[in-house]
């Protein structure tokens, strides 16, 4: 293997890691939050990559106007999902049931952008380009590195660090931690549990549509995009789950090795990803970082 | 005269009533009912909406012509979702209707080889839209494909890249996916023929047919020494990969880039734009067409669907129906399944994606197209008559 090929598939599996860990940290936030594990996070990022492709490519917006209204469609979004799919059956009295029903969102949300979009992908231009429309790309010697993939790694670490930011220092965050931790308690000192969910939903929801539109040039735009999530699951269960630091870091080394089983293993990828995963739940089921739903059990 | 007002209506309502009942009776004896089985749901609806437009198309088109041994046909559709198990409840569901004559199958090799069993059993004319020639292996004497099959295809890629386009080192990426698995091997296997030294170990890169991210295979093809890309793979994969190649820095000017069908399609160039542009093709279906038939399919299509181009389902589609018509002329009955099924045998015509001739193999088709994209447009560059 060649330094160039290294470096290639190192820098495309960070970046792919990247995108399961900001996946698999809106995972963690909402066990941490609600307690239930969201089978419906892949499709947030599909519906967030289709509404930046409607403010985008239909209504024409710049990035600078278009990424504003996202987030707050975002925002929105991941506040009626939180509504529709878990509060009504919080209390249900199978904790299991809102996990099916994320189950079941998970499939409306990829019929109803067919029946709003169509079936047909629609390509979403690179966010950094050429003079003739043509994605840019890094040339380090005999390295070529697409300037997507760098500008996802950025992105990706500023939100990874505004949400540690959040929950770990700011005093908001840790309103938002108390009512998760201990929502009856928290609510007889004032903190308005609702609104802390709805915070972490609408976080959750931002992150993950912020990802569809940072996935969206490479993949384009397709009802298939969730598909993503499961390998973002196996990072959160590497990592540790329950810690944020420990989702990053086990879905980093997911996106890693998956680039770089394409070498020996190139149409088992997957199996190499879910065998990691094997590997770890027998040597270290508590996986790399102990997480604060341990804590809180 | 309130004693005799019951009873009027009492026998108005029974008299009107059998005359509706036997009109509805008369419709009901003129209509002959066709099965489709494709996706309605789930990722490969797209297919799905092309599938069932190209077939009302046919169908259409018949029934204006005044229908099938004077009736008008129908189609029934069951949605096959993404998965060989419904694809074979929906192929059963069809099965059991006694009305329905002639079953228009899956555009998945895979998925009608798991419903052929049942195809069997009830007796009915299936035809596969699938290309493996795994179909035909299974020697069913009710299954029929109506597309090149992938033994055929093979060949065609190998003669391709190695006569045409002097590549002696080719990477071969392609779908994991059983149809695609197929396809690599008979190309794998036409190159070996061909005397090129090639291993695979060295020169394939298989992919799981639900990845998103293709560009570690892109980035091994770079950095080897391969002269040429050959790409397998649904509709989805392959706007996709477009991208991601042109996005790698990989052009046609610096290795020439090849796909299977799906290179040509609709979705791949109008998903991909200019990164589709170079691709050549080699291709059961070719948009535009290289016939009359298909030209005149091309028009009437993107008239009733709406779409700016047609694609393979929708052509395979369409031509299955006219099959199934065509046999039923020929068998001059609607409703004897045996005899219909027979009539394959003799069924002969040009359709829209290939001159249909009956073959022992139990396939009708005998082109194949190689094309390019060129700024945005599907351009033939010739046709193989492969046998």
């Amino acid at each position: 293997m060649t330094l160039s090929l290294f470096v290639s598939l190192f820098v495309d599996g960070l970046s792919m890691g990247m995108i399961y860990a900001l996946l698999g940290m809106g995972l963690i936030l909402l066990v941490r939050a609600v307690g239930i594990l969201n089978f419906a996070q892949g499709d947030l990022l599909m519906i967030g990559a289709y509404i930046c492709g409607c403010l985008f490519l239909d209504l024409k917006l710049p990035l600078w106007i278009m990424f504003p209204i996202a987030i707050v469609w975002f925002a929105l979004i991941g506040i009626i999902f939180m509504f529709t799919v878990y509060w009504p059956l919080r209390k249900a009295s199978y904790s299991q049931a809102t996990i099916i029903a994320t189950m079941g969102a998970s499939i409306v949300l990829q019929e109803a952008v067919k029946l709003i979009w169509g079936s047909s992908p629609r390509a979403m231009p690179a966010i950094v380009q050429n003079a003739n429309g043509s994605p840019k790309i890094l040339n380090v010697g005999q390295v070529t590195l697409p300037i997507q993939y760098l500008i996802i790694l950025g992105v990706g670490m500023v939100i990874i660090y505004l949400v540690l930011k959040l929950f770990e220092k700011l005093y908001v965050g840790k309103l938002m931690q108390a009512a998760c931790q201990d929502a009856y308690a928290a609510n007889l000192l004032g903190i308005p549990s609702i609104l802390t969910i709805c915070a972490t939903y609408a976080i959750v929801m931002i992150v993950c549509g912020t990802c569809g539109y940072l996935v969206a040039p490479q993949f384009m735009i397709r009802s298939t995009l969730g598909t993503l999530q499961l390998r973002a699951f196996a990072g959160v269960v590497i990592g540790g789950f329950g810690s944020i630091t420990g989702a990053v870091i086990g879905c980093l080394i997911v996106g890693v090795v998956e680039s770089f089983s394409t070498l020996f293993l190139s149409g088992y990828k997957d199996v190499t990803v879910f065998l990691l995963l094997i590997i770890f739940l027998v040597l270290k089921p508590t996986g790399l970082f102990k997480g604060k739903i341990g804590d809180k059990a | 005269m309130k004693k005799l007002l019951v009873p009027f209506i009492v026998a108005v309502l029974v008299v009107s009533s059998a005359f509706a009942g036997g009109s509805a009776e008369k419709a009901k004896s003129n209509i002959v009912k066709i099965g489709l089985v494709t996706a309605v749901t789930g990722p490969n609806s797209l297919v799905g909406e092309e599938a069932t437009e190209g077939a009302k198309l046919a169908i259409e088109q018949i029934n204006a012509k005044g229908g099938v041994n004077g009736q008008m046909l129908e189609l029934i559709v069951a949605d096959e979702v993404n998965n060989a198990e419904a694809s074979v409840l929906a192929t059963q569901e069809l099965l059991a209707n006694p009305e329905i004559v002639g079953i228009v199958g899956s555009m998945y090799s895979a998925y009608c080889i798991a419903a052929m069993p049942s195809v069997a059993e009830a007796g009915v004319p299936f035809i596969c839209l699938g290309s493996s020639s795994g179909v035909s292996k299974e020697k069913n004497r009710w299954t029929w494909q109506d597309r090149p099959l992938d033994t055929a295809q093979g060949k065609v890629v190998a003669n391709f890249v190695v006569d045409t386009l002097k590549c002696k080192n080719p990477a071969i990426m392609h779908s994991t996916q059983s149809t695609f698995q197929s396809l690599y091997e008979q190309v794998f296997a036409a190159l070996k023929e061909k005397g090129l030294n090639i291993t695979e170990a060295r020169n394939e890169f298989g992919f799981p047919e639900d990845t998103s991210n293709y560009a570690p295979y892109i980035a091994q093809v770079m950095a080897g020494d391969y002269d040429c890309l050959i790409a397998l793979g649904n509709q989805n994969p392959a706007g996709v990969i477009c991208q991601q190649v042109a996005q790698a820095g990989l052009t046609s000017a610096r290795m020439p880039l090849v796909g299977s069908t799906s290179w040509c399609s609709n979705v791949c160039i109008t998903a991909a734009g200019d990164a589709a542009n170079g691709w050549y093709s080699i291709s059961d279906w070719c948009p535009g067409g290289s016939n009359e038939t298909a030209a005149q399919f091309e028009k009437d299509y993107c008239a009733y669907s709406g779409r700016a181009m047609s694609d393979l389902a929708a052509a395979c589609a369409y031509d299955a129906v006219y099959i199934l018509a065509e046999a039923m002329k020929i068998a001059g009955t609607n409703t004897d399944k045996a005899k219909i099924n027979e009539a394959m045998k003799h069924v002969e015509f040009e359709g829209a994606i290939s001159y249909f001739k009956y073959n022992e193999d139990h396939s009708f088709a005998s082109t194949l197209t190689v094309t390019q994209n060129i700024n945005g447009k599907v351009v033939p560059q010739f046709a193989i008559q492969y046998r």
